[in-house]
């Protein structure tokens, strides 16, 4: 065993997408693809020639194949189920072991040797069988675990400041919501409580964007929605311009012969302010809000909002305007 | 005949003070070659220096990375090229419907303004074609085969068609062009694929 192999890797084990790192000179850094992503899809699926295929061709061919692709596996795990991948039957935990086989190839490429320790993230409310099952899945990859580490607690080590103090993780993942109160005491970083909303993401905003979007088409929104093609890139247009409104106040859509033939061609061609992603946003926001407020009302022994020092925010999604400015009224 | 070279060059010169002139110029020689000696070494320090982080990096530091194989700017430019593409395929389809024998006979008198759309047409079809090549040039390959197998490493299905044998796992049409630079996917090209076993078609 090699002193690289020593190296201890960081792995979220995501629903929806999966990440590798190493802390390297007090920096974590995270490992790409030979593209530069660094996120892997979660999805294991069967190749065409019967071999098993692992992240974005996984995702790829899905729908090809969508009883041999597997996604979301996390939500699988510690349950005694088998999955379908090609002509296999596995289970979660193989399954898992493959996205995390992907996830050890790339470290190895930037490493140039394969890590064998690991770290693994799991959500705060994982219960004793589903963290059984992210290890079991480790081991099968060849890794051994060191720790697993709460998804909220990772976060939060960012921000830890030796002193006591309570931080508020804000994860608002592409899917799911969840919100956990730590309370930080000499050193040690604990979860007081955690709230989530399973059906509440990044994509629900999308959506609704997408929607705001076609009703600016007005009479074309039916010629624009049976074409697969004009969606696609719609989708893709609105998610653009939800990114670049968390930096600025105003962006234009273009989109020329979005459909239809000659005179009956459409042409996107829309401004959407950033009060118009609030106004959009804010029911979805104020869901994340009335979570937060459960969360703290069962957080033991604090229940005044005033002595909270609100830290730690998790995903990109979490860098809307709007949600800071939330942020600041609920204190 | 007047031998001019018995004269010595002491009787017209003052020795002295070519002499302090020399001196004066060794030194600042000499300290211009000081000041070079001192700027290399410490060129050669930093080099040192550089060569011995690289060198004593910590075990498993990733190397430092190398340029990414896909710009930021081409990605950027992706919404750009789809959209000509787009234009193109409509001018394309376009062209080929206003070929027909019927739209020259109805525009009869006012036929060149029809050769006028026509050629703006395909001026928009050689704007793709010309952009292709561009890209081409800089190392970007644009994929649009059609009926093709479906490779996952460079097609993503969005939409799933029953099909015919031959057609089956197959590209049927192209929804958005890929883009490629060697083997490093830029983004994969989305298609429509005939499904891979019979649906009754």
């Amino acid at each position: 065993m090699t002193e690289d192999s020593e190296r201890v890797v960081g792995i979220d084990l995501g629903t929806t997408n999966s990440l590798v790192g190493a802390v390297s000179h007090a920096q974590a850094k995270l490992f790409t693809d030979e593209a530069g992503d660094d996120m892997l899809p979660s999805v294991v699926g069967g190749g065409p020639e019967g071999g098993v295929l692992i992240g974005r061709s996984a995702r790829n061919r899905r729908l090809l194949d969508p009883r041999g692709t597997v996604v979301s596996v996390k939500r699988s795990m510690g349950q005694a189920v088998r999955l379908h991948v090609g002509q296999r039957e596995l289970s979660p935990q193989q399954v898992s072991a493959l996205i995390l086989g992907a996830l050890l190839d790339r470290a190895e490429a930037a490493l140039e040797a394969r890590p064998t320790r690991a770290v693994i993230t799991v959500p705060a409310l994982f219960d004793d069988s589903q963290r059984q099952a992210t290890r079991d899945a480790g081991e099968i990859a060849g890794l051994s675990v060191e720790r697993l580490v709460n998804e909220p607690t990772a976060a939060a080590l960012s921000y830890q400041s030796g002193q006591e103090q309570t931080v508020l993780v804000y994860d608002f993942g592409g899917g799911t919501f969840d919100v956990s109160v730590l309370e930080q005491d000499e050193g040690l970083l604990e979860v007081a409580t955690s709230r989530g909303d399973t059906a509440l993401g990044g994509g629900d905003i999308d959506a609704a964007l997408l929607s705001w979007a076609l009703e600016q088409l007005r009479g074309e929104r039916a010629t624009v929605t049976a074409d697969l093609a004009a969606m696609t890139r719609l989708s893709d247009a609105v998610e653009r311009a939800k990114v670049a409104l968390s930096t600025r106040s105003e962006v234009r859509l273009y989109e020329p012969f979005l459909t239809g033939e000659g005179a009956r061609a459409v042409h996107l061609d829309i401004a959407v302010r950033r009060s118009d992603l609030e106004r959009i946003a804010e029911p979805f926001v104020a869901r994340t809000l009335r979570c937060i407020d459960s969360a703290l009302r069962d957080a033991p022994g604090r229940t005044d909002r005033g002595r909270r020092g609100e830290r730690g925010l998790g995903r990109h999604h979490a860098a809307y305007p709007l949600r800071r400015g939330s942020r600041r009224a609920q204190r | 005949m007047t031998d001019t070279h018995d004269e010595t060059p002491a009787a017209h010169v003052d020795v002295p003070a070519r002499l302090d002139a020399l001196v004066q110029e060794v030194r600042r020689q000499g300290r211009a070659g000081v000041a070079a000696q001192a700027a290399a070494e410490s060129c050669l320090e930093e080099v040192q220096r550089l060569a011995a982080l690289f060198r004593d990096r910590p075990a498993g530091d990733p190397a430092p990375a190398a340029a990414p194989a896909v710009q930021p700017w081409l990605r950027a430019l992706l919404p750009a090229l789809d959209a000509v593409s787009f234009s193109a395929a409509r001018a394309d389809r376009l062209r080929q419907e206003l070929a027909r024998p019927r739209w020259w006979s109805a525009f009869g008198s006012r036929r060149r303004q029809l050769e006028e759309i026509v050629a703006f047409l395909r001026g928009t079809e050689m704007l793709r074609t010309q952009l292709d090549a561009a890209l081409l040039e800089l190392g970007v390959r644009v994929d649009r085969d059609v009926g093709v197998p479906v490779d996952p490493s460079r097609h993503r299905v969005l939409e799933v068609l029953a099909a015919r044998a031959s057609q089956r796992g197959r590209v049927l049409e192209v929804i958005r062009p890929g883009y490629f630079r060697g083997e490093h996917c830029i983004r994969e090209t989305e298609v429509r694929a005939g499904a891979e076993h019979d649906r009754g078609l």
